[in-house]
């Protein structure tokens, strides 16, 4: 593979989106909460399945930290589908496990996932985290992986289900064929345009060793790793989709009269629009801290700034949307103008992997109990 | 005190890496004062904190050797303030002098102006006021009425200033004065440099609602000032006075964000100690309110490198200044307003100190916190800037 740096591959993704993602396409996947199928055979064909996978398994050996980029482009574009899942977890894993203890099986279909040949659903009680309502972990007993996870995202579609589970009161990942028996998958109706959901129930299904994804005892345990980083992608996104629903409503004000001039004219709608402003610049600003500072942190300390980052993007998105929408008056509220996709596409990411009510929760309690600093 | 680490011993070949390496060190030998609480041993303490800062050679960082600065780059200016911030340390009393006026001198001054004005002005021998503010031109700075006739080679200035900080402790002012009644407004105000000793001015105090009082009323009654104290040419004095409040926006985002870190800091601090002490656990809504600070706190730090990296780009000033003002006044208030809450029934008993909380230090700083959004142009002004300059959106 030659070399490629993060500003060439968010290029080529441009290009990419530019050719293939066309207004039609998008359309047609935001109305189906579906992945487009020719955009994500293009972006296996180009490898970028494996951006973060090691050379060794046929991967460009990246820091997960290029994924940022990619996923506030996403964002921006309103991607459908699990592309950054994707292109983070095969390799994650791939760069993370213990070779000698995880099975060769494992390992295969690890490689098929970073080559796009497989889809990988992540069945994670943590992605539910809330205030509210715990989700049950998964657990295993005497072999056998019992449970019930609610919302599994696009696990309707997947070939496997990476499951996050207890064993023995040890965290364990499993990856295990979505279709092996015991396994029932239900799918929703989403109210994601942009994702799939099913609830997954696990009655007594077979495991073995051959399944387990197994990190050296010394390492940081590959489940906190992987919720890190998909905290720091899903914010990422968001910021893309903000930041676009925030152009589109600056778009607007300056085309849209009433009272004979502009409405962007009135300072009523330009107090809403430099308030967005400082939004925007405050997540963007985060995100890209939260990836400069990723390779020289400390896996605690990456989860603690990855909480912080998803916590404070999940709220200032969803407000900046909802002062768009506002803006825009009763247009915003149609099916037809494009601006509920990306209200709708935020507010599905919002409560994935925790909200700004439940991660402020474990951000203030890890500053209680580290011992260290807060900030 | 020593001096064997101080600014003075920088030579070319230092890095900057080593050079905060070397403030950190001198911010360690040295005693850092406290910030008193009452106004005129604050006044004093803040004072000798500067001469102490002058000596070593941490002052007037990035400003030119004819000025009695460094001579050294912004970046060391900031990497100065951002230790002096991570160590505690209190701003010396001469703020105004050294981060909003003594840049503008330095940049549009002439060479008499640098030589003569701005060594004091570092020294902390002259302390220096900004008198931009009048009772009818708050928000709407450049309707300013004080006006300044020309006479022979003076100006004869009579007006009215408010909210002029330090203005009774004042050896100086930079003064903004209308030297053009016709014309549009903007174009007729000059920039002008006061010896406050000159007959004809009085400065009273106000009394803040902290019950202190830094603020000031100043009124000028026919005051003689030579024309060689215009700063820049006649009827220029709004482009500059921008220029300094810019140097008031941009610059204070990096040592804001680096004081709410340590006070965040602190705060935690403070409440584990407490609640170690009692052996209670701490209380899942305070968990979260101090998340929610830090994320505040955090998100502000990592705004506050894109302007340290403006800064060095020299992409100041800048709409995005309005940007961090914004910033930094909301998670100020955010985070006094968190321990405001914590105190609760208790913020009104200042000499209490419930959960470990020293109730009249976070009083007072949550009062002050209160007024981040009104000084330096409102909340409300920024938002104007955003929307016209960087947004482009119409006028009305």
């Amino acid at each position: 593979m030659s070399e490629l740096s993060s500003s060439e591959l968010i290029d080529n993704i441009t290009d990419v989106l530019d050719r293939v993602w066309t207004d039609e396409r998008k359309l047609r996947s935001l109305e189906a909460n579906a992945s487009d199928a020719h955009l994500v055979q293009t972006v296996a064909s180009l490898g970028w399945f494996g951006l973060t996978a090691p050379e060794a398994d046929g991967g460009l050996d990246m820091s997960p930290a290029v994924l940022g980029d990619v996923a506030r482009l996403f964002g921006e574009r309103i991607v459908t589908g699990s592309l950054a899942e994707q292109m983070l977890l095969p390799g994650l894993l791939l760069q993370n496990i213990d070779r000698e203890t995880t099975s060769g099986a494992v390992c295969a279909t690890l490689r098929q996932a970073a080559e796009g040949t497989t889809l990988i659903a992540l069945v994670d009680h943590v992605s539910m985290h809330s205030s509210f309502a715990p989700v049950a972990e998964l657990s295993v007993e005497e072999a056998q992986l019992s449970g019930t996870t609610p919302l599994v995202r696009f696990a309707a579609e997947a070939d496997v289900l990476l499951v996050r589970a207890t064993r023995s009161g040890q965290e364990t990942l499993l990856l295990i064929p979505a279709d092996r028996p015991g396994v029932d998958i239900r799918p929703w109706t989403s109210g994601d345009p942009g994702a799939t959901f099913a609830r997954v129930q696990f009655d007594g299904v077979q495991i073995s060793d051959e399944d387990a994804v197994v990190w050296s005892p010394g390492k940081v345990a590959l489940p906190v790793l992987m919720e890190s980083w998909l905290r720091v992608l899903l914010a990422c996104e968001m910021t893309g989709l903000a930041r676009h629903a925030h152009e589109l409503s600056i778009e607007y004000v300056k085309q849209r009269e009433q009272f004979g001039r502009p409405v962007g004219s009135f300072q009523a709608m330009q107090h809403l629009a430099a308030e967005n402003v400082r939004r925007r610049v405050s997540m963007e600003s985060f995100c890209a801290g939260v990836l400069e500072d990723s390779a020289a942190q400390s896996a605690e300390e990456f989860a603690g700034a990855a909480a912080a980052l998803k916590g404070f993007v999940s709220e200032n998105a969803r407000v900046l949307c909802e002062d768009v929408l506002q803006m825009h008056g009763g247009i915003g509220f149609t099916h037809e103008y494009e601006f509920h996709w990306y209200y709708k596409r935020v507010m599905g990411l919002e409560n994935w992997y925790g909200n700004a009510a439940s991660l402020a929760g474990i951000v203030g309690r890890a500053s209680f109990t580290a011992g260290g600093d807060a900030a | 005190m020593t001096t064997t680490t101080s600014a003075q011993a920088v030579t070319d070949t230092e890095s900057l890496e080593q050079y905060r390496e070397r403030a950190r060190r001198w911010l360690n030998t040295v005693t850092i004062p406290d910030d008193p609480a009452e106004a005129e041993e604050s006044f004093c303490t803040l004072r000798n904190w500067q001469r102490v800062l002058h000596e070593a050679g941490w002052l007037g960082i990035s400003w030119s050797r004819e000025a009695g600065g460094q001579g050294l780059s912004p970046a060391h200016q900031m990497i100065f303030a951002e230790e002096s911030a991570r160590a505690g340390a209190p701003q010396p009393i001469g703020v105004v002098g050294l981060e909003v006026v003594g840049p503008s001198i330095d940049k549009f001054g002439t060479d008499d102006q640098r030589r003569t004005l701005l060594p004091r002005l570092l020294s902390g021998e002259e302390i220096w006021c900004q008198g931009f503010s009048e009772p009818e031109a708050g928000s709407d700075l450049a309707s300013l009425r004080t006006r300044a006739n020309v006479d022979g080679d003076d100006f004869i200035i009579n007006g009215q200033k408010i909210w002029t900080s330090w203005a009774h402790k004042s050896a100086w002012c930079a003064l903004l004065v209308r030297t053009e009644p016709n014309g549009p407004k903007h174009q007729g105000i000059s920039y002008v440099l006061v010896d406050m000793t000159s007959p004809g001015i009085t400065a009273r105090p106000i009394q803040q609602m902290t019950g202190e009082t830094e603020f000031c009323e100043v009124f000028f009654e026919d005051v003689r000032v030579p024309r060689s104290n215009l700063l820049g040419e006649l009827n220029s004095g709004w482009a500059l006075a921008n220029d300094t409040l810019s140097h008031e926006r941009g610059g204070a985002t990096l040592r804001s964000a680096m004081e709410a870190e340590v006070v965040l800091n602190e705060i935690v601090r403070e409440l584990r100690h407490h609640y170690m002490e009692s052996g209670l656990e701490v209380p899942v809504s305070i968990q979260e309110r101090l998340g929610r600070a830090t994320m505040a706190v955090r998100a502000l730090e990592a705004q506050s490198r894109f302007t340290a990296k403006r800064m060095f780009k020299g992409e100041i000033p800048s709409p995005y200044d309005s940007v961090d003002k914004m910033t930094v006044s909301r998670t100020e208030q955010l985070l006094y307003g968190i321990v405001r809450d914590l105190l609760g029934p208790f913020h009104v008993a200042t000499e209490s100190s419930p959960l470990g909380l020293t109730t009249r230090r976070w009083v007072r700083a949550h009062l002050y916190a209160r007024v981040s959004s009104i000084y330096g142009g409102s909340e409300q002004i920024q938002k104007n800037i955003i929307s016209k300059r960087l947004l482009e959106l119409p006028h009305e």
